[in-house]
């Protein structure tokens, strides 16, 4: 009997308590794994070495504009709690091209040398919204405007900031097997 | 003036590589290897399989130290890929410093249609040329993108092992008979008034 009401009680646990957890900086990451967590370290790390590599890979790079531009981005996203990129790459012309990928769909952001910021969604290889990125404040673009990469929709109200604690009485299944 | 042939290379900038990519997938073929860079203002540099090796194909002389891979393209896909997106496809012939050395014919080419100017200056053709890319490097099979290529040197040809000189050599051989004949006929010709006067 005691079993049932500790697995009981573990279910209720798994069921009611969110999955999401705030940074120290203040982020929002919401239901990260471990492996999400090591490719955002990964792609951020790449950018930061971008500088390192131009001058032994070839002459046309991204410049300090794009990449800083580039970091904010993708520091940005993690904090909203969006899946990694699937590729990070080099404009031909000098910028940094961020790619996120759902099945058919993906989103490109292109952080041009500039200092101009591209938004480019495609749909079965097929360039559908084709934008330039209005910057905040932060020198970063609005990204909730033009994308749905969620882990968790980030505006559903059960995703509250803090984590959801409910009463053992609350749970009728509970109750009823006290 | 207007080139026709079958396959192309395209030198994948960077190695081809992505700066980085999600390793638990399939490595990424970047479509930024077939979007024009800064260089390409009237087009899209590719080179011509059938007139030039892979390991030269891969070198360009402004910089000679880089070592690069090339991705092979069927030119009858990339024409069909253009003309889905209402773009013109027309191949054109440009010498680049490589032919210049080597001389015809000449295996550098441009596809016109991808080129820089309008890439920065004209939004419609920027989303032309985008989807057009995207959809080339979604296409491509792996087995059509080289390893990184070795830097050139005198044991690498030019010319690939399939090219032929067989009927170039033939006209220029035609042309030396042809001359020879000519010769010989204009110094018979200035003989005979002599023998006969």
């Amino acid at each position: 009997m005691q079993g049932i009401m500790i697995l009981k009680i573990a279910r209720y646990i798994t069921v009611v308590t969110p999955s999401s957890s705030v940074t120290s900086d203040g982020g929002f990451i919401s239901g990260k794994s471990d492996r999400d967590k090591q490719l955002w370290n990964d792609c951020i790390h790449s950018v930061t070495k971008v500088m390192e590599a131009s001058h032994l890979r070839s002459s046309s790079t991204a410049n300090s504009v794009a990449k800083n531009k580039a970091l904010s981005f993708l520091r940005q996203s993690r904090k909203l709690g969006m899946h990694p990129p699937v590729m990070i790459d080099q404009e031909p012309a000098g910028g940094i091209i961020v790619t996120f990928e759902e099945e058919d769909t993906s989103d490109e952001w292109t952080f041009y040398n500039s200092g101009e910021v591209e938004f480019t969604k495609y749909v079965d290889n097929k360039v559908v919204v084709l934008q330039n990125a209005g910057l905040g404040k932060d020198g970063c673009p609005n990204i909730s405007k033009y994308t749905s990469n969620w882990i968790e929709p980030i505006s559903s109200a059960s995703y509250s900031m803090r984590p959801v604690v409910r009463r053992k009485t609350e749970s009728p299944d509970l109750v009823a097997s006290w | 003036m207007v080139n026709s042939p079958s396959k192309v290379y395209r030198q994948l900038i960077l190695g081809g590589d992505p700066l980085w990519y999600d390793s638990s997938k399939a490595p990424p073929i970047s479509h930024a290897a077939f979007l024009p860079s800064s260089q390409d203002t009237h087009g899209l540099s590719l080179i011509d399989t059938s007139l030039r090796s892979a390991v030269w194909a891969a070198h360009r002389v402004e910089a000679p130290k880089t070592q690069r891979r090339v991705a092979e393209l069927d030119v009858s896909e990339i024409e069909r890929i253009a003309t889905e997106f209402d773009l013109s496809h027309e191949l054109n012939c440009d010498q680049d410093e490589l032919d210049k050395l080597f001389g015809e014919p000449i295996a550098h080419c441009l596809a016109t249609y991808i080129n820089r100017s309008d890439y920065d200056s004209k939004k419609e053709a920027k989303r032309k040329m985008k989807s057009w890319a995207k959809t080339v490097a979604s296409k491509i099979a792996y087995e059509n993108i080289s390893e990184v290529q070795p830097l050139p040197s005198i044991h690498h040809c030019y010319r690939p092992p399939h090219f032929k000189f067989g009927s170039r050599r033939k006209a220029l051989l035609e042309m030396v008979i042809r001359l020879k004949l000519l010769t010989f006929r204009a110094i018979k010709g200035l003989k005979q008034p002599f023998s006969n006067g």
